[in-house]
């Protein structure tokens, strides 16, 4: 029994040590070879309790508020104080013993996390309903969830700290015209992330630490454009920005969870290199960049950054980012991720070069080379490797942009037959001449 | 002794999540219990909300206000809305203003937009009546039969206190809309 407990502990550890190069792959293929499956059978239980646990308490809690929002009319209004305080008091109960007994047990914690979160909300909406109080959803979910955020980092408990990063968004999305307060979605958003850090210290690969990266990185996007759409707007950088967020996403992910064997393991990863895709061919479009170009160069940009400078540092502190840690990237030669990692850099080079020359034509030529390189070395790296799953990523971003310029309207007919056929027969002898080189070696 | 240290910043916290609800009731009883009543002309709607139930929503034949400062009202900006009871016993506002009132009820509320002649529209921030499950839908008919143009006959009483509106009923035909609604089923 004990040898399980320890080679679940491993089977934990491996990843790990894997993207640390601590131990190669081959090894620890070999080590999970060798213990065989029965310690991952007990990990695989051992989950299926927690998930028990969370959906059991959810379940419960979601019950409660159900019943309150039926809003019994017989129950006055001290009965009805009573019956807000009571989940809350029981979970807040059940919390303090987790605690005070230090169970390490993670089913109990993210159940007790749970059910406590869902008595918070429970308690504000039946005084929201005793008292008839207006205000809108944003507002009640910025308050549940503000208060529900110490449960996370107190029990380490994952529900919490999803919801707090759900709400924070849903907030944003209701503050998005007023003012200056959807920037606030970036203080609140801070306040989060040392629960990441805390839950990955041990094991990044672990589910919860997995599960925070996959919902912060689907929250994030929306949360952005809604925060800084003002500065979007006039600059007219949305897709430059969206794409230096995909490139930070990308380049984290690949960097702290390079070593991530499972597709639901890689969010950062997965998901940027999706979206940044579909942002880089829209930029490959000529009107696209004609609808991004000012008019009047960068006059309109420049004025808006005297009314609006927190969210100009906000947009800009994302593209340095993605440069810095592209940078990194760069001196750690890390040459499987650079070609995509490289994308925010030419948005951002494309980006400029428009805005001063007002040729939007810079714009698409660029971004057309780069995804064409792009998707070649990705497929080039991918065969060379024997990775499939690259194989197809430098596929996807090939015929994505095939297809695209296929359907160009810009582009006329004889000038797209003419470059299709040119491309077409590029590729053809290219691959005769590799295969001609590959038998020369063999 | 330091492994005991998470325990008493939970009790910290569950002291927090405890007192944000306690001081909302505590504020709002205040309002209700020693607040002056005033009675709000109203128009109805039947929206949902998924955590606190049915509800009616309140829309305000009085919802905008001469504006009294010298510089201009921004969208959103918060302000307090002087109320005065008028010769038909129904309340309205006789001003808005960003400054702190020094006699007389108010209501802190929101700008929704400034007119051009020095007029406000408010956001006011009671703006739904909570009615249990089974009452709402016929609520919602009770108000559309007596909130016509024609037969104009509901009403919301408000308790107001330190510039906090608490609603206390709403009324159709002078009755509260519980009891109206149940005399209308028997």
């Amino acid at each position: 029994m004990k040898n399980r407990k320890y080679v679940a502990w491993l089977y934990e550890q491996l990843p790990g040590l894997v993207s640390e190069g601590v131990l190669p792959t081959e090894s620890a293929d070999a080590l999970r070879r060798h213990f065989g499956e029965a310690a991952a059978g007990r990990s695989g239980r051992r989950w299926l309790v927690v998930l028990f646990s969370i959906i059991g308490t959810a379940l419960i809690g979601g019950g409660i508020i159900l019943l309150l929002a039926h809003n019994w009319e017989q129950l006055s209004r001290p009965v009805r104080a009573t019956i807000a305080f009571l989940p809350l008091l029981v979970a807040q109960g059940l919390a303090a013993w987790v605690l005070w007994s230090r169970r390490p047990s993670t089913a109990l914690r993210e159940g007790v996390g749970t059910f406590l979160t869902l008595s918070i909300g429970a308690c504000i909406s039946l005084i929201s309903q005793t008292y008839n109080l207006g205000g809108d959803f944003g507002d009640f979910m910025l308050t549940w969830t503000l208060l529900a955020l110490p449960v996370a980092y107190l029990l380490g408990a994952t529900v919490p700290a999803l919801l707090y990063l759900v709400g924070i968004t849903v907030w944003t999305g209701t503050v998005w015209d007023d003012g200056w307060k959807s920037l606030g979605y970036w203080p609140l958003l801070a306040a989060a992330i040392p629960f990441l850090w805390l839950t990955a210290r041990k094991n990044r690969y672990h589910p919860r630490p997995v599960v925070f990266c996959w919902v912060l990185t689907l929250t994030l996007p929306i949360a952005l454009g809604v925060s800084l759409h003002k500065v979007l707007n006039a600059s007219n950088a949305w897709l430059v920005v969206y794409i230096a967020l995909g490139g930070v996403l990308f380049l984290i992910g690949n960097r702290w969870w390079g070593g991530a064997t499972a597709f639901w393991q890689r969010p950062f990863q997965s998901l940027s290199a999706l979206g940044m895709t579909g942002c880089g061919i829209a930029l490959s479009f000529n009107v696209v960049w004609k609808e991004l170009a000012h008019p009047h160069g960068w006059a309109p940009v420049i004025d808006a950054v005297g009314w609006e400078w927190i969210t100009w540092g906000v947009m800009v502190a994302w593209v340095i980012a993605a440069v810095a840690l592209w940078a990194d990237c760069l001196w750690r030669r890390d040459w499987a991720v650079l070609p995509m990692g490289t994308m925010p850099l030419v948005a951002f080079a494309s980006y400029v070069l428009v805005e001063t020359s007002e040729q939007a034509a810079i714009g698409a030529i660029l971004f057309n080379v780069y995804l064409f390189l792009l998707g070649m070395g990705t497929l080039m790296a991918g065969v060379r490797e024997r990775r499939l799953g690259v194989v197809n990523g430098g596929m996807v971003v090939l015929a994505a942009l095939i297809l695209a310029r296929f359907f160009d309207a810009d582009i006329g007919f004889v000038a797209r037959g003419v470059a299709f056929i040119v491309i077409g027969v590029l590729f053809l002898t290219t691959n005769l001449g590799l295969l001609r080189w590959k038998g020369a070696v063999q | 002794m330091n492994s005991r240290i998470p325990f008493g910043i939970f009790l910290a916290v569950a002291l927090i999540q405890l007192s944000i609800p306690a001081q909302m009731i505590w504020r709002h009883e205040r309002s209700l219990t020693k607040g002056r009543a005033y009675r709000f002309r109203t128009a109805p709607v039947d929206p949902y909300d998924a955590f606190r139930g049915r509800f009616v929503a309140l829309r305000f034949e009085q919802e905008k206000a001469p504006w009294k400062d010298r510089q201009p009202a921004r969208r959103g900006q918060s302000v307090y809305a002087l109320i005065e009871e008028g010769s038909d016993g129904f309340a309205h506002f006789s001003g808005a203003t960003a400054h702190k009132p020094v006699a007389g009820d108010y209501i802190v509320a929101h700008v929704s937009w400034p007119e051009a002649n020095n007029t406000v529209h408010l956001i006011l921030p009671f703006d739904r009546f909570y009615m249990e499950e089974t009452l709402a839908p016929a609520a919602e008919r009770a108000y559309r039969e007596h909130n016509s143009r024609s037969n104009q006959n509901a009403s919301a009483v408000v308790r107001v206190l330190n510039g906090l509106g608490v609603i206390e009923n709403v009324f159709v035909a002078n009755k509260p809309i519980g009891e109206f609604i149940r005399d209308a089923k028997r």
